[in-house]
């Protein structure tokens, strides 16, 4: 957290969430870089291109247009490529079928979009907080599972 | 209608009372018998008796003959004296023999007998010609005399005996059968009486069968109207022959005139229709080894109208009395029930679609009204962070109203998702541990629970059918419940138990079946309700506190009340002002 | 196709050692290994190779602490896995346990944690007890009762809420999640 930042990528197909959710980093006082993309295929394609520096944390919103955020997953997931990459999901309610779904399917956190910009801040300090300590505590990723 | 069949006792009555008629008339005949013949024995013992008296009358009359034949001589010297004297030698023996075949067998007669012939003898031996003395002829004579005295006595004895011998006889005969004539007459008494009880009996049977008859018409004439109205008619089919007998209604049905033509099977075969000629025929066929005719449907053709029916049949064989293969059936023009059941068919998919639709149309709703009210109030704090200091007061105030109502919006909005979410799933139900449950939605509320302090006991809880997500919703929904109207002084204490019940054992459920159920108890101590609205407190959106003093939207119990309804389960609520409250929820094992 | 599931239990240290005494071992320099986060070069190293070993370290995952401060603060992350792995040990307070450990005083152990984490001593205890809670759970062995009395909660409930507190999902939610994980992945396998 020190010296090293955290990349991060954002899936949302909204452009205000997008505007949010990098207002959020920006007023944050962590060290990150936040790239946004605006479907799946977008996402797909840019972890796949030969140049990206693949993030640390992918944000996936669920509901996208042309390719949803399980689908994504799923393809993630079963990338070795990818292993590495923590997924949040970052969606509107879900049911609690759907949501521990996403986890059986892979994904590291869950994460309710806030209706409040504060807690936003808060809810994505935690997250980069919780994950940098995965990274440095050498913790089993495999288990590293958050619902906010 | 019912008739009483009472004619098997008849019949046996009918038996007994002859069987017995029978057997008196063979007990007053061998009396009858007895009697007549104990009337032979006795004018036989008469008949001897006075047999026996003549005899011995004669016997001594003979003698007396011969005595004074003897005297005459004696007296005379006139040998046609003698002729009497003569001949009652003879007569003598004549008698002796005769007095011997009358006694037979009778030794103490014999005995009798046997000194009466000596004593005759010895008379007659004193009966000469010649006397040397005087003296001789005088003791002769007394001899004589004492013998004859002699043989009188005996004589008199024998008759005297064979008088005692029938009277005692007589006494006897009248002894046994002095009863006779009473027992015969009242043998004939009761013989009368049983045969008249016997008369009534059979014209009563008779006069039982004429009206059973009747009624029998009766019934038939009625039987043939409810088939009339009920559309059915009713047949017998000789397995024989193969040639059915039909009811009146049959043949209408069929749409011909009553018994207008020997129904059998080919002439059957051209009402039906083609397409489904060959399902009756079959079934037709399979009756002589199965021995009934399970329910068929089938069409046919009405002859008068040409349009097309639904027939319903069905058959079962009885064999009559003589042993005869038949099978009795019944048909039944479903026409309109089948027609209806059509409509009903296709209205209920329309309903179910329907209901599909609407169900869809509320989760699609509430979910789709989160995003732009997300976003109200992602910018309303934004707008608070950043922009609020420069609104003017009355511009702040209103601002504030944006957001409660926002806020009330986001609430009702969250609960109306909850509550879609509860239709959609798939009813796929698994074995669930309730304790499970519980314990779940206990860590899930665990930080209002230790807000509000409260305690939660449970224990050995059972297993249910059901799904997980929906069981602990509806637990999270009545503690949660139960937390948000507990008593603000008093720490919240809420027990939950269960245990099995039967349906029929509980009115509340008017199941009268002997299915199982588990029941949930929540009993908790907060600040109750009035019992009178038990069962508003589940409707949708229905509140019993203002908005203001108590924050939610009246879905939550609702939804519970959805779930158990998914659990094809039952909810109760009891409620006492101040003391607290108690939730019931039966779930089918 | 017949199938076999293995589950493993993983002595991460034991691994840390093997791959660091191999890797080491290739550059051929005299080395000591102290434990799996100290090693004693006992000859010079020039900035080149300091750099290769820096890299291939960091390939396995090895990162060489470059201050004083992170020494500490490694010892005490490391300290506290020790004492939350340890069953056999005594209920003490941790920050005695550590202060007598690190012969340092818990006030400054606890300000120099903070300032290099950014979270607190307590903070991390609690994640690291989760994350054993965790692994515990994946190892099918131990019900939840069990595992809650192994790391001194006092009842399952309290291991639940504090579970749910952290991770903000119940430990029997975590269970059903894992195992439909493996589910997947076996059905992969077939």
């Amino acid at each position: 957290m020190q010296k090293d930042f955290i990349l991060i990528t954002l899936a949302d197909d909204d452009e205000d969430d997008r505007m949010f959710f990098t207002d959020a980093f920006d007023e944050l006082k962590i060290n990150t870089v936040v790239n946004t993309v605006n479907d799946g295929v977008a996402l797909m394609d840019f972890l796949n291109a030969a140049e990206t520096v693949l993030p640390n944390i992918i944000f996936l919103d669920l509901n996208m247009p042309l390719k949803s955020g399980i689908e994504c997953l799923k393809e993630i997931k079963a990338d070795a490529k990818f292993k590495d990459i923590v997924i949040a999901i970052y969606s509107t309610s879900s049911s609690e079928e759907d949501i521990e779904n996403t986890f059986v399917l892979g994904a590291n956190i869950y994460i309710k979009k806030p209706n409040n910009f504060g807690k936003l801040k808060e809810v994505l300090s935690e997250v980069v907080t919780i994950n940098w300590q995965y990274i440095t505590s050498g913790l089993d990723k495999d288990n590293f599972l958050l619902r906010m | 209608m019912m008739f009483k069949y009472k004619l098997f006792d008849s019949i046996g009555f009918i038996r007994t009372v002859f069987l017995i008629a029978f057997f008196i008339l063979i007990f007053l005949a061998s009396i009858t018998y007895r009697h007549i013949k104990e009337l032979d024995k006795i004018s036989d013992s008469i008949m001897n008796t006075y047999e026996i008296s003549i005899e011995l009358g004669q016997l001594i009359s003979y003698i007396k003959d011969a005595e004074t034949g003897h005297r005459g001589y004696i007296i005379t010297n006139d040998s046609t004296y003698l002729e009497p004297f003569i001949n009652a030698r003879k007569n003598v023996n004549l008698t002796f023999q005769t007095l011997n075949n009358t006694i037979k067998s009778d030794s103490i007669k014999q005995d009798q007998l046997m000194r009466i012939y000596d004593l005759v003898d010895k008379r007659f031996s004193y009966f000469k010609n010649n006397f040397s003395s005087k003296k001789e002829f005088n003791d002769d004579f007394k001899n004589g005399k004492i013998i004859m005295d002699s043989l009188r006595r005996e004589v008199n004895n024998m008759l005297s005996n064979e008088n005692k011998l029938l009277s005692s006889k007589d006494k006897l005969y009248k002894y046994n059968n002095s009863n006779t004539p009473l027992i015969v007459f009242s043998t004939f008494l009761i013989s009368i009486l049983i045969l008249g009880l016997g008369y009534i009996r059979i014209i009563k049977n008779y006069n039982d069968l004429i009206n059973q008859n009747i009624r029998l018409k009766i019934f038939d004439e009625s039987s043939k109207q409810a088939e009339i109205l009920g559309k059915y008619g009713s047949w017998l089919l000789n397995i024989e022959d193969k040639t059915f007998s039909y009811s009146d209604n049959k043949f209408r049905l069929l749409g011909c005139q009553p018994q207008s033509f020997q129904a059998n099977l080919e002439n059957l075969l051209n009402f039906i229709h083609p397409d489904d000629q060959e399902i009756f025929v079959e079934a037709f066929q399979e009756i002589e080894e199965k021995e009934f005719l399970p329910l068929i449907h089938y069409r046919i053709i009405k002859k008068d109208t040409l349009e097309i029916r639904h027939f319903r049949t069905t058959g079962k064989i009885f064999i009559d009395r003589l042993g005869n293969k038949n099978i009795i059936g019944t048909t039944q023009d479903i026409t309109e029930d089948y027609n209806k059941t059509k409509l009903i068919e296709v209205r209920n998919k329309e309903l179910e679609q329907n209901n599909k639709e609407l169900m869809e149309f509320n989760h699609v709703a509430s979910h789709d009204l989160q995003e732009p009210l997300r976003k109200i109030q992602t910018f309303i704090s934004r707008i608070e962070d950043k922009e609020k200091e420069h609104l003017s007061e009355t511009g702040k105030s209103y601002f504030e109203k944006i957001q409660e109502a926002s806020n009330r919006m986001r609430i009702l909005i969250d609960d109306l998702l909850q509550y879609s979410r509860t239709n959609r799933s798939e009813k796929i139900f698994e074995n669930i541990d309730l304790n499970q449950v519980a314990s779940n939605a206990i860590s899930e509320l665990s930080e209002n629970i230790a807000e509000k302090k409260a305690v939660i006991n449970f224990e050995k809880l059972h297993h249910v059918q059901g799904i997980q997500f929906q069981l602990e919703q509806l637990f999270i929904n009545i503690i949660s419940n139960s937390l948000k109207y507990s008593k603000t002084d008093e720490a919240a204490v809420i027990s939950i138990t269960s245990k099995k019940v039967k349906a029929f054992k509980t009115p509340k459920l008017k199941d009268d079946s002997k299915k199982e159920y588990v029941k949930i108890t929540f009993k908790d101590n907060g600040l109750g309700f009035e019992q009178e609205y038990a069962e508003k407190i589940f409707l949708l959106f229905n509140r019993l506190h203002g908005k203001k003093d108590y924050p939610g939207t009246g879905v939550g119990l609702a939804i519970c009340k959805k779930i158990v309804e998914n659990h094809k389960g039952y909810i109760f609520a009891k409620g006492k002002p101040d003391t607290g409250a108690v939730f019931e929820i039966y779930l089918p094992v | 196709m017949t199938t076999l599931k293995l589950f493993l239990k993983t002595d991460s240290l034991f691994l840390a050692k093997k791959i660091l005494e191999e890797k080491l071992d290739s550059f051929n320099i005299k080395y000591n290994l102290i434990n799996t986060n100290e090693i004693l070069f006992l000859e010079n190293i020039d900035a080149d190779t300091y750099q290769k070993i820096s890299a291939i370290l960091n390939e396995y995952g090895f990162e060489i602490i470059e201050n004083q401060k992170n020494i500490i603060v490694q010892k005490i992350k490391e300290t506290i896995i020790e004492m939350i792995l340890n069953d056999e040990a005594p209920a003490i307070k941790s920050s005695v346990y550590l202060s007598e450990k690190l012969d340092l005083s818990y006030g400054y152990l606890s300000n120099l944690f903070s300032e290099v984490t950014y979270t607190s001593i307590e903070n991390f205890i609690i994640i690291q007890k989760i994350e054993y809670v965790k692994k515990l759970i994946s190892q099918h062995d131990l019900t939840l009762t069990e595992i809650a009395y192994k790391l001194n909660y006092s009842s399952v409930a309290h291991l639940s809420s504090q579970f749910k507190n952290i991770t903000g999902i119940t430990p029997s939610a975590f269970q059903r999640i894992q195992k439909k994980r493996n589910e997947i992945a076996n059905q992969k396998i077939n």
